[in-house]
């Protein structure tokens, strides 16, 4: 049980988190969501108008 | 040696490769997401090869495979890799029975339309994207296929670029897995620069297709290996949280 822990302590665990504090993240990311967003809808539009034969 | 052709090719052997390593994933692990990435990359890299031919010679099947694997089907079968990863078995499952049954009728009507091409246009001066206007025949004159493109590419809009952004957006939120955010950001910056670039070109701007190509193809895989790659390794010193990763 010992050395099980002892192996433990000795392999570096890996980090899933988001850092605190990071303008990236924060704010960047969100901003990013937001226009790649807007840009998918407009190009759904511009599709869906030359559907409806308007382009 | 054209520059077009240099970026067909580069694309085509980018998409290859990420083709060959999704459908690798897909044999050890299974996972029908992978099969349809690795079949709609795989769709990606037909278009590609076959634009390359184009810069080169005309064959009319080369430009069927070019129409029917590069403008019609790719993003709407990369988009059901990720519908099998974010929706219910049965949705996803749904979803491929139309699916398969619109391709089926998309490739019927490309191989109707092909006895009417004017083929005498072709010219390896000219990019294909720049001619096939001319070259297949218009909507109303037997070119029904041409209609069937904006279905399959909105699809592929809503259920890649979408997909990718609510991933991104689960795993913002939970402020967890930061190599998933990044990687889907750049693979929906990746679908959306081909979708711009096949927008502009059914607009008469085909020049600008085989960088879109070139940088979707870089862009997608990127952010698919950084999606997949493991975090990174935690210090003693961050996991008491006194220094940023």
């Amino acid at each position: 049980m010992e050395e099980n822990r002892a192996k433990q302590q000795k392999v570096p665990k890996r980090t899933n988190k988001m850092p605190e504090d990071s303008l990236f993240y924060d704010k960047l990311v969100p901003i990013l969501l937001i226009v790649l967003g807007v840009i998918m809808a407009l190009l759904i539009l511009i599709a869906a108008g030359i559907l409806l034969g308007f382009f | 040696m054209s520059l077009n052709l240099v970026l067909s090719f580069l694309s085509a052997f980018i998409m290859v490769v990420f083709t060959i390593y999704v459908l690798q994933r897909y044999f050890v692990r299974r996972k029908l997401y992978f099969l349809f990435w690795g079949l709609g990359l795989a769709m990606f890299a037909i278009g590609s090869f076959s634009e390359a031919y184009l810069a080169l010679s005309w064959n009319k099947w080369v430009f069927f495979c070019w129409y029917l694997f590069g403008a019609v089907l790719t993003a709407a079968w990369i988009g059901q890799g990720t519908v099998y990863l974010l929706a219910k078995q049965r949705t996803a499952q749904i979803t491929t029975v139309v699916l398969v049954t619109a391709s089926l009728i998309a490739t019927i009507l490309l191989l109707t339309t092909m006895v009417d091409l004017t083929e005498s246009i072709f010219s390896v001066s000219e990019p294909i994207s720049e001619q096939y206007q001319e070259i297949m025949p218009a909507i109303a004159e037997g070119g029904i296929v041409r209609l069937t493109t904006p279905f399959f590419n909105i699809y592929g809009l809503i259920t890649l670029v979408g997909g990718a952004l609510y991933s991104t957006y689960l795993f913002w939120r939970k402020r967890i897995l930061p190599n998933r955010v990044i990687g889907n950001v750049l693979i929906a910056v990746g679908a959306l620069t081909i979708a711009s670039a096949s927008t502009l070109t059914r607009f008469g701007y085909g020049s600008y297709l085989y960088l879109g190509e070139l940088f979707a193809a870089i862009l997608m895989f990127s952010g698919f290996l950084v999606a997949a790659a493991p975090g990174p390794i935690r210090s003693k010193k961050d996991s008491t949280g006194t220094t940023p990763v």
